[in-house]
């Protein structure tokens, strides 16, 4: 997982820390704050690093319609085109590896990298173009004068990491896992589509995911559904023409009919959408806005999952406005996990501890998580962490 | 009749002795508000709650644990200010507990809830009214008719100050407004009671004894907030007089 992310120049993530210096970041962790605080922003960064590991940074931003310069911070000032991100790791519950990297924007790949176990370096690549590859345990490092072959995005991309130091490759692995879900859109989630390993960070290949489950993953999906929407008695992929893949949903409430997904509601769909992770093998998934089109009255199953998913190994990151959600959460969850996105004056993102606020923590004692974030103007606790955050403006 | 109190600590309501949820009698001891309370109820009953072994204690742990249990509540809204649903719930809380209780003895019960009126920096406006506010709106939606709200304006030292202080009565009003309740600032209002305590040889582990033993005269303390609770305290032990009480 994930214990710490900072990167720096990425849009309104000028310098950022998540979680705030001193803290690790915990299995489930819920960003909340104020419209524009960068908690979308904050989903797409991480994407953007899953993106630098696939190498996909041109298609990535093609396919949001940016262009290479639009990434860097823009606070009034000359853009400066590198991107500095550093990653730390725990893989297996137990190694710790961090991953630093400095993205050059307009040329669209790392200029440096390192990759480093402890103080042993398993990866050095070097603004002049000179690449260091650990070898596997006891045997010899690999040396590049200049890298041998073209790359976007991260330079582990294209890299081979056969005969290379094992770890390397779960990095890799790990980050490219990682699933955002910031853009799902019930609309293209209804598109019929073709068999895929995954759902599309719209959910637009939603149908060709699931249609590819195992007999065994598609009946227990089918029991984690009955939990949210018992009234949904069965469901099923139909095949259409050219291998395009549709859905069926059978329902209690109309009369035991089937209806396809295109008269589906949009709650049913981002839920068997969130649900469906479970399957994907992520190792990191985000979820923005979780409440959307969800029926307070499952919120708490949602909570569940979503928690439940976080302790058997996937890290999730969800953003919410919503108290419901909030105050499912388990104390101890809500303590480790909710954090304040807020901006400073001059638009940097900031983040904290929501409940390492004191009053914050205090409030806690008598009123569920959601029933402090109701109870608390955020107005007021974004200016005042603000203001905390520049103390030399505070103080003129 | 049993008088439930609950407050923020040692240096106001009082503590337990012991290492219960709950606490009366012996296992109790009062501190300066919840002696004030008792005071005020001897003059208005002509005896003693705590010699009558009829004054309860919950606990703020206790307390907030049983408002955290209580279902989730849209604790602000176009009803309810911010910084206000602590005490909603925990009013609730005691309202619930209080009741249950007299249904199953058939003792009739009142609550006080003790709360400060300072905060902090972040939440000073409007927190008396806002306060007094939610732990009625708390004592009525759970229909119960025995809950004082007992919220010194900054804080309980203010009132003390009052009652200690030469020419008490006059300009106790302006306590309310000169005292900062915060413990940070320049002359925060322990401090000032510390210095008027230094000059009588005593200390704050004295004043529950100093209310007891009249050193501390309620009788003159005369303050809005004050009178505000001094009113419905008296007005719910009337209340709880007329209930049927025999098996107290």
């Amino acid at each position: 997982m994930i214990t710490r992310f900072h990167i720096e120049n990425f849009k309104s993530l000028a310098d950022f820390d998540l979680p705030p210096e001193g803290h690790e970041l915990a299995g489930f962790t819920c960003l909340i704050g104020m419209n524009g605080a960068g908690k979308t922003t904050l989903l797409q960064a991480f994407d953007f690093t899953a993106q630098l590991m696939r190498g996909r940074v041109e298609e990535w931003l093609e396919s949001r319609e940016w262009d290479r310069m639009d990434l860097a911070t823009n606070l009034g000032g000359e853009k400066r085109p590198s991107i500095q991100i550093a990653v730390d790791l725990t893989l297996n519950q137990t190694t710790k590896v961090t991953w630093t990297a400095c993205y050059h924007s307009p040329s669209v790949q790392c200029v440096t990298e390192n990759i480093t176990e402890g103080d042993e370096m398993l990866l050095s690549l070097v603004s002049a173009g000179s690449l260091t590859v650990a070898g596997r345990p006891g045997e010899p490092s690999e040396h590049y004068k200049n890298v041998p072959f073209e790359y976007e995005g991260s330079v582990l991309s294209t890299l081979n990491l056969e005969n290379a130091h094992p770890l390397l490759n779960e990095v890799k692995r790990h980050l490219i896992s990682l699933r955002s879900l910031e853009l799902l859109a019930p609309q293209l989630m209804r598109r019929s589509s073709r068999e895929s390993e995954d759902i599309g960070s719209s959910g637009e290949r939603l149908t060709g995911f699931l249609a590819q489950l195992s007999v065994e993953q598609r009946d227990d999906l089918r029991k984690q559904i009955s939990r949210f929407y018992p009234q949904v008695q069965n469901w099923r992929i139909r095949d259409k023409q050219f291998g395009w893949k549709g859905l069926l949903v059978k329902e209690s409430t109309m009369g035991g009919r089937e209806v396809t997904e295109a008269h589906i509601n949009d709650g049913f769909l981002r839920v068997i959408a969130m649900l469906s992770q479970a399957y994907t093998g992520s190792k990191i998934l985000l979820l923005d806005e979780v409440e959307n089109g969800i029926n307070p009255a499952i919120a708490d199953e949602l909570m569940d999952f979503l928690v439940s998913l976080s302790r058997e190994g996937t890290q999730v990151i969800v953003t919410t406005h919503s108290p419901v959600v909030l105050n499912y959460l388990e104390d101890d969850v809500a303590k480790a996990g909710v954090i304040l996105l807020f901006k400073s004056p001059d638009g940097r993102t900031q983040s904290r501890r929501y409940f390492d606020v004191p009053e914050n923590e205090r409030k806690l004692r008598a009123l569920g998580p959601g029933e402090v974030f109701l109870d608390t103007s955020i107005e007021d606790l974004v200016s005042r962490l603000a203001k905390e955050a520049t103390p030399s403006e505070a103080a003129t | 009749m049993i008088l439930i109190v609950s407050g923020e600590g040692p240096t106001d309501i009082g503590r337990c002795l012991n290492a219960e949820a709950r606490c009366n009698d012996r296992n109790f001891e009062p501190g300066p508000m919840a002696t004030l309370v008792d005071k005020i109820a001897e003059g208005e009953l002509g005896y003693s709650l705590t010699d009558s072994g009829a004054l309860d204690h919950v606990p703020e742990s206790t307390r907030t644990q049983m408002a955290k249990k209580l279902p989730m509540t849209f604790v602000t809204g176009r009803r309810r200010d911010f910084e206000t649903g602590h005490f909603f719930k925990e009013a609730r809380a005691l309202a619930r507990l209080a009741m249950t209780e007299s249904r199953s003895d058939g003792c009739p019960r009142g609550v006080v809830l003790f709360h400060d009126a300072d905060g902090t920096r972040a939440t000073e406006r409007g927190l008396y009214e806002s306060r007094l506010k939610s732990m009625k709106d708390g004592f009525a939606s759970e229909e119960f008719e025995f809950g004082v709200p007992m919220v010194p304006k900054p804080k309980s030292e203010a009132w003390l100050i009052c009652a200690l202080k030469q020419g008490a009565y006059q300009n106790c009003q302006s306590l309310e407004t000169a005292l900062s309740g915060n413990d940070n600032s320049p002359e925060p209002a322990k401090q000032q009671l510390q210095a008027l305590l230094d000059g009588m040889g005593k200390q704050v582990s004295d004043l529950a004894n100093m209310v007891q033993e009249g050193t501390i005269d309620h009788g003159r303390i005369s303050m809005p907030s004050y009178d505000v609770f001094k009113k419905r305290l008296k007005e719910v032990l009337q209340s709880l007089q007329r209930q049927p009480s025999s098996s107290c």
